[in-house]
């Protein structure tokens, strides 16, 4: 990622975690920041993206579960 | 970030031959002199062709390539040109080339058909493959936003655009807008949460579906489940038609724009033809009036003769009358000796009566009946006379005939206005004219249908999604194992999805008042008027003037346009991944020594690389040294050779 | 016994100068227009040529349907025995008259609306 597209990375990042802060704690905030970080680099199809997400979502389900 | 090192000519527009103009890789301002005609607007013409292979003439329609070839090499049977720009982005160097080539077999070419198109890129000296090529030219420039970065001072409708969220291409254009300023990246994440949201609801319900006491509501759920993704796929398609039906219609809004005049003189025509239908039939009618009348213009054409003779013809007749009445008189007199006189009932003396008797002459009765039947065939005559001097109404006829006539010549004035029209449309394909206009009125109506369709499918989603959560409720309060692990789980991507639904429009404003604010800063930098504020941005990234007083400004000059142009693309400068370098053509030309002075001053903030096409009166030499000083990067001059050439010269490198 | 004429002609060299005048005086029926014509040679009071055989064209019941015509022309014309000769003679006179009139320039307009 270049300069511009980290600084722009980080903006996109501060609004999700505002959010996240005040509406949405429950949700964990390294989590968000995968999903988030997932969409801005992988050039993968939507459909492989999707299973990223979805168990990286499982990942931390059962971490929390354990 | 973009940055262009180098641009190679051969034969494109009036650079004939292989021409280079090279740029410095340091930060700063390179300027290209060059009066009118001279080919700086052909400068800007070959970055857009060698990027998206197509060339701007005036007022913004697209120039036919066979025509951008050098003239003077034309006329010399040699035709084609081509454009290799040199540029880097993202620490790597790629050349790209687009070359205008004739087909084989074509020696004297008369349309774009002629030619064909090779291009290709570079990237760290090796060819990429069209695909490739084509992905990294859009991530490099997408075209939508090009006008962003090369600025024709000419072309300000397209930046009008802008202010207008009605139009399709202002939409368009701030969708590409927002795409380089990262908002895709939140709307990809919403729409993967969105369908695994979906999924997970699936799962909870099969989930309940799998247990005795929740079978009902895991059925229903599931019921709902493929419902809202028959409804997802119904309204996804929609949209895909409405986007298509959009795109349509803007070209064909493009199109009748083009063709306003000749759809104008097109209606004109039917006006008159529709006129001239009208006259035909009055001039009918009145042919007919007229005809009817003729029959007695005869008499009318003898009235004074008819008159002269019936009158001469009733004096004959008052003589004979009178004759008639005397041997009347007489007779009665002969008969009635000493009796009052017939005619006047007085008594006649015996001497009158003796006087009478003496020159008597009494008429025979064949010299009476003569008379009798002279007087009776001159009324006879006098009766005809009369007859055919009445009918003969000479005026009537003249103001009927004066009356076709003005019908006639207001035909003829119709028609010749018709022919004028007809040479005008000479060479004017009517019939696909007329097919525009009728598939731009069909599309409005598709556009309505889909847009009906759209909120009607929009409003059973909403309902089948708010009986989902009814059900849902319900699931909730009964506590079985498998489901409350899927309803775990359901729960965790539906708050991942809120959160970056809500995201979106909370990033977008942000974006807005970013871009907002930055180009209030740049326009306070370059504006001159005082009591100007700064700019408010509109939802489609229109900005319009405010003034201190809080009230905006809502119709500028060109001039201001410009400026407010120029903010713009600062801005988005600023707060976009993607930066590269502003080309900019008459820049200056609408604006006095003060914006130019300002604006002199403010481009090398705005991005790195500047690049001014502009003519001495529009921005002397000495202005721009002054005013720059180290940031002047490059100096070059247009040098006229003849009328259809043009060589580049450095001033400075 | 009258020996007037019981029909009336018009002469063959006439035939297409008839048709002409009726297109342009915009008359109904060529009838009209040889009383037009007819009348011309009356007001302009010029002597009558003689004409080769005519063709029958009308009766004089169509020509003069309530006699009128008859009394018209022994009014204008004292002296004439033969009405509808007369009327004959004066019609292709004047058709052969207007048609002259109208070749060199002239103006049916003019001809049916000037003063003499």
């Amino acid at each position: 990622m270049t300069a511009n597209e980290e600084s722009q990375f980080q903006a996109l990042l501060d609004t999700v975690e505002r959010l996240r802060n005040e509406k949405f704690s429950s949700l964990d905030p390294d989590l968000v920041k995968e999903i988030l970080w997932l969409h801005a680099n992988s050039t993968a199809e939507p459909a492989d993206l999707s299973r990223c997400v979805e168990l990286a979502v499982d990942r931390f389900l059962k971490m929390e579960g354990e | 970030m973009l940055q262009i090192k180098a641009l190679h000519l051969e034969n494109f527009g009036p650079f004939k031959g292989r021409q280079i103009i090279n740029f410095s890789s340091d930060d700063g301002v390179t300027i290209i002199y060059g009066e009118n005609m001279r080919g700086k607007t052909s400068l800007l013409n070959a970055i857009r062709f060698v990027f998206f292979g197509k060339v701007i003439g005036r007022s913004t329609k697209n120039m036919p390539l066979h025509k951008v070839g050098n003239w003077e090499e034309a006329s010399a049977g040699r035709y084609g040109f081509s454009v290799r720009l040199d540029f880097d982005d993202s620490g790597h160097n790629y050349e790209l080339t687009r070359r205008c080539v004739l087909k084989s077999g074509i020696s004297a070419p008369s349309s774009d058909d002629d030619y064909g198109i090779e291009h290709y890129l570079k990237k760290d000296g090796d060819v990429l493959g069209p695909q490739q090529s084509q992905a990294e030219l859009k991530r490099i420039l997408p075209e939508q936003i090009s006008r962003f970065f090369l600025f024709d001072g000419e072309l300000l409708q397209e930046y009008e655009d802008l202010l207008s969220s009605e139009t399709d291409m202002g939409r368009k254009i701030s969708e590409a807008i927002e795409r380089i300023l990262g908002v895709p990246v939140l709307t990809s994440a919403r729409a993967t949460l969105h369908h695994l949201k979906e999924k997970s609801e699936h799962r909870e319900a099969t989930a309940a579906q799998g247990d005795q006491k929740t079978r009902e509501f895991g059925n229903q759920l599931a019921d709902l489940h493929a419902q809202r993704k028959e409804l997802g796929k119904e309204l996804e398609r929609l949209e895909s038609d409405l986007d298509r039906a959009r795109s349509q219609k803007a070209s064909l809004e493009e199109a009748m724009k083009k063709k306003e005049r000749v759809a104008a003189l097109l209606e004109k025509r039917d006006t008159i033809e529709k006129l001239l239908k009208q006259i035909e039939s009055k001039r009918v009618a009145k042919e007919s009036e007229v005809q009817q009348a003729m029959s007695s213009a005869w008499c009318a054409l003898l009235t004074e003769t008819l008159r002269e003779t019936n009158k001469s013809l009733r004096a004959r007749e008052s003589t004979l009358q009178t004759e008639l009445m005397r041997a009347d008189v007489l007779k009665s007199l002969q008969v009635n000796a000493g009796a009052a006189c017939p005619a006047c009932m007085q008594d006649v003396s015996s001497e009158a009566q003796e006087r009478l008797l003496a020159s008597l002459h009494c008429l025979s009765i064949t010299d009476r009946s003569e008379k009798d039947r002279e007087l009776s065939t001159l009324r006879r005559k006098i009766t005809a006379l009369q007859q055919h001097e009445e009918s003969g109404r000479a005026a009537v006829l003249k103001v009927l005939w004066n009356g076709l006539e003005e019908i006639l010549i207001d035909y003829s004035a119709k028609r010749s206005e018709r022919e004028e029209i007809d040479k005008q449309l000479e060479n004017v394909d009517e019939e696909a004219l007329r097919k525009t206009k009728f598939d731009f009125e069909n599309i409005i109506r598709q556009i309505d249908v889909i847009e009906k369709g759209i909120t009607k499918t929009r409003a059973t989603l909403d309902e089948n999604i708010s009986d989902t959560e009814a059900i849902q409720k319900r699931l909730n309060k009964l506590s079985i194992g498998s489901v409350d692990g899927e309803r775990k789980r359901r729960q965790f991507f539906s708050d991942l999805h809120s959160l970056f639904k809500d995201a979106v429009g909370a990033y977008r404003e942000q974006l807005r008042k970013r871009v907002e604010a930055d180009a209030s800063t740049h326009f306070q930098a370059l504006t001159t008027e005082p009591e100007y504020a700064g700019l408010q941005i509109n939802g489609s990234y229109g900005l319009t003037i405010r003034h201190r007083d809080g009230s905006l400004i809502p119709v500028r000059s060109a001039g201001a346009e410009h400026v407010v142009a120029l903010c713009l693309m600062g801005a988005l400068q600023n707060n976009a991944p993607l930066r590269g370098p502003i080309v900019i053509d008459s820049p200056f030309g609408r604006l006095d020594r003060g914006h130019t002075r300002n604006i002199v001053r403010a481009l090398p903030t705005m991005t790195k690389q500047v690049v001014l096409l502009v003519y001495d009166d529009e921005l002397p030499p000495d202005l721009a040294r002054s005013e720059l000083k180290g940031k002047l990067r490059g100096e070059w001059m247009l040098e006229r050779v003849t009328a259809r050439h043009t060589n580049l010269a450095a001033l400075k490198e | 016994m009258n020996s007037d004429k019981k029909t009336i002609g018009i002469a063959a060299s006439n035939a297409s100068a008839l048709a002409n005048i009726a297109s342009i005086g915009r008359f109904a029926s060529e009838l009209d227009a040889a009383k037009f014509a007819m009348a011309y040679t009356i007001k302009e009071e010029v002597s009558i040529g003689s004409f080769d055989s005519v063709d029958t064209k009308w009766n004089v019941g169509s020509f003069d349907p309530d006699g009128s015509m008859r009394s018209l022309l022994e009014a204008l014309f004292p002296d004439t025995t033969e009405p509808y000769r007369l009327a004959e003679s004066l019609m292709n006179e004047g058709i052969k008259r207007l048609d002259e009139a109208l070749s060199s320039n002239g103006d049916f307009y003019e001809t049916l609306f000037s003063s003499k």
